[in-house]
């Protein structure tokens, strides 16, 4: 292993904004993007989700792409998003790969058709599709992949560029993932019995359950060396990364946390550093009963009593399952840089057991550490650790 | 370097019974899991202390297709009622997650969608997996599955020392 992995670019579209500008502003004011469905065509309209608040054709214009053509929302999202990240690293250049999670893929389109509304001949594609659809809006990859690994796909993303950069196949990765709104996975969640008919509150005493949300986010990456060869002054580093399964259940964790616990426990371990360097966890928090028992346990495990500042920023944009961890990863590199804890909306009363989070956003000059966890079924659990750029 | 593979058709809960037998949530599975599960059991059968929880084994699974069988069940359940338990098996990573429980395997666990098969592509992921210092051994699964009853599925058990 070589190379320090640095961000040089980011970008993120979620249901608090368009853009890390309007999210940091959400953010800090705490301004929740939960409402009853605008865009999604469901049976439930009473279940608060968290929607990009632009249509497809809003998406498309703002892409200046034809208005009636069809694309999937997912690949609209991943434009818009990985665009924000790839100007804002300087549109590098040399070989680059685009890994993007998902997960739902192309199903807002495929569902039509299953449900004899569409046009049969916008059947199914496959499900990295729409990371094609992407890859070639954005130009210049010469691998596109999608790790499809439930909700911690967009964080999965984050540790296979790394891994290219640092075998030295690749100058450039445009990592994340990107997850749009379906019935398919809507309809699901709730037949899990784990959608909260009102807004989400995770860690609360009273929570039911999450809200889903929909969303993209990407990260370029490149090692500290090429982007200085560049003049590129890098914006954090992806200092280390840990995956684990759980191995206990398909959809729930463990009473223990154990795929939790050892995710963390190797993402610190590969960054060298102790639990009490970790300036601020962002949790995955969905707030079911299950997730915020289990991580709750398996954060006392890593870090004691002297539990940093925790929150789940899912109080204000849904689950957005595949992109979450790429989404959250935004959410970190903005608490780094303009040094604040996000809140954690929703969240009133500890239960027991429970971490108690952080309850509103406040400054929080001079971080140097944050932690961020993305768990999926299939008992898929990542930590990533975002270090400050000096 | 283990090599298996199950060729297209087999009886899947015919051979369930007779290479393993005892373990009934085989049958709540969908056939993308039952593949990789089948293919696991043959790979790692033989394994001594087989079920004592471990960390430096990874799973990968790789398709083409992901768990499309399944997901075209599923949204024909929607048109009545969604099914929880068809659900839970359209997303493509639940097998990898399905071997990991059926083998106490606590380490990385990964699904991967590609346009083909392309061992040469599999096998570069594979290896960056090993970059891991943790990692030992992996799973690696091929199991595309357009249909339940077509599909092309085929398992190796990578040791550190082969790549």
């Amino acid at each position: 292993m070589s190379g320090r992995i640095c961000i040089s670019g980011s970008g993120v579209v979620s249901a608090v904004g368009i853009g890390k500008q309007e999210s940091l502003k959400a953010l800090l004011e705490g301004r929740r993007g939960l409402s009853a469905p605008r865009y999604l065509n469901t049976v439930h309209k009473n279940l608060p989700i968290g929607e990009v608040p632009l249509s497809n054709g809003e998406l498309k214009k703002r892409l200046g792409l034809p208005e009636n053509e069809t694309i999937p929302r997912t690949s609209l999202l991943a434009m818009l998003s990985a665009r924000e990240a790839l100007q804002e690293a300087g549109m590098p250049g040399g070989r680059k790969a685009f890994i993007s999670g998902t997960t739902v893929g192309e199903m807002d389109i495929k569902e039509r058709s299953y449900l004899g509304e569409g046009n049969p001949a916008e059947g199914p594609q496959g499900c990295g599709s729409s990371s094609n659809r992407a890859a070639d809006y954005l130009g210049g990859f010469s691998l596109v992949t999608s790790p499809s690994t439930a909700c911690s796909s967009a964080a999965n993303s984050l540790i296979l560029g790394s891994l290219l950069l640092q075998s030295g196949e690749f100058d450039v990765v445009v990592a994340g993932g990107s997850e749009c709104m379906s019935r398919f996975h809507l309809n699901g969640f709730h037949s899990l019995m784990i959608v909260d008919p009102e807004p989400c509150r995770p860690f609360d005493a009273t929570r039911q359950g999450l809200n889903l949300g929909e969303g993209a986010a990407y990260l370029v990456l490149e090692t500290e060396e090429h982007a200085l060869s560049r003049g590129v002054k890098p914006l954090a580093y992806l200092d280390g990364w840990g995956n684990a399964c759980d191995a206990y259940h398909q959809t729930a964790s463990s009473e223990e946390g154990e795929g939790a616990y050892l995710a963390m426990t190797k993402a610190l371990s590969m960054a060298g550093l102790r639990p009490s360097d970790i300036d601020y966890i962002n949790a995955h928090g969905t707030g079911t009963p299950n997730n915020d028992a289990s991580e709750s346990r398996a954060l006392f495990r890593v870090f004691g009593e002297k539990m940093p500042p925790v929150s789940s920023t899912k109080g204000f944009t849904g689950h957005t399952t595949s992109a979450s961890g790429s989404i959250e990863a935004v959410f970190c590199l903005l608490a780094l840089r303009e040094g604040f804890i996000p809140g954690n909306p929703g969240f009133q009363t500890p239960f027991e057991g429970g971490v108690v989070p952080q309850e509103q956003s406040v400054p929080a000059p001079g971080l140097s550490h944050v932690l961020c966890n993305a768990f999926g079924f299939g008992g898929n659990d990542t930590s990533l650790i975002l270090s400050r750029a000096l | 370097m283990k090599k298996t593979s199950i060729p297209c058709p087999s009886p899947l809960t015919q051979l369930y019974r007779q290479e393993v037998g005892d373990y009934p949530k085989f049958f709540k599975m969908d056939v993308l899991s039952r593949l990789g599960f089948l293919l696991t059991e043959r790979l790692v059968g033989t394994d001594e202390n087989r079920f004592q929880p471990r960390e430096d084994r990874a799973v990968l699974v790789f398709s083409r297709e992901g768990s499309i069988a399944n997901d075209r069940h599923y949204a024909e359940s929607m048109k009545d009622f969604p099914s929880p338990s068809l659900f839970v098996y359209t997303l493509p990573n639940i097998v990898a997650g399905e071997i990991a429980i059926r083998n106490k395997y606590a380490g990385e666990t990964s699904a991967f969608v590609m346009e083909k098969y392309d061992e040469e592509a599999i096998f570069a992921l594979v290896k960056e997996a090993f970059q891991d210092p943790v990692t030992q051994s992996a799973v690696v699964i091929w199991a595309d599955c357009p249909s339940d009853t077509l599909w092309d599925a085929r398992g190796w058990l990578v040791d550190r020392e082969e790549l």
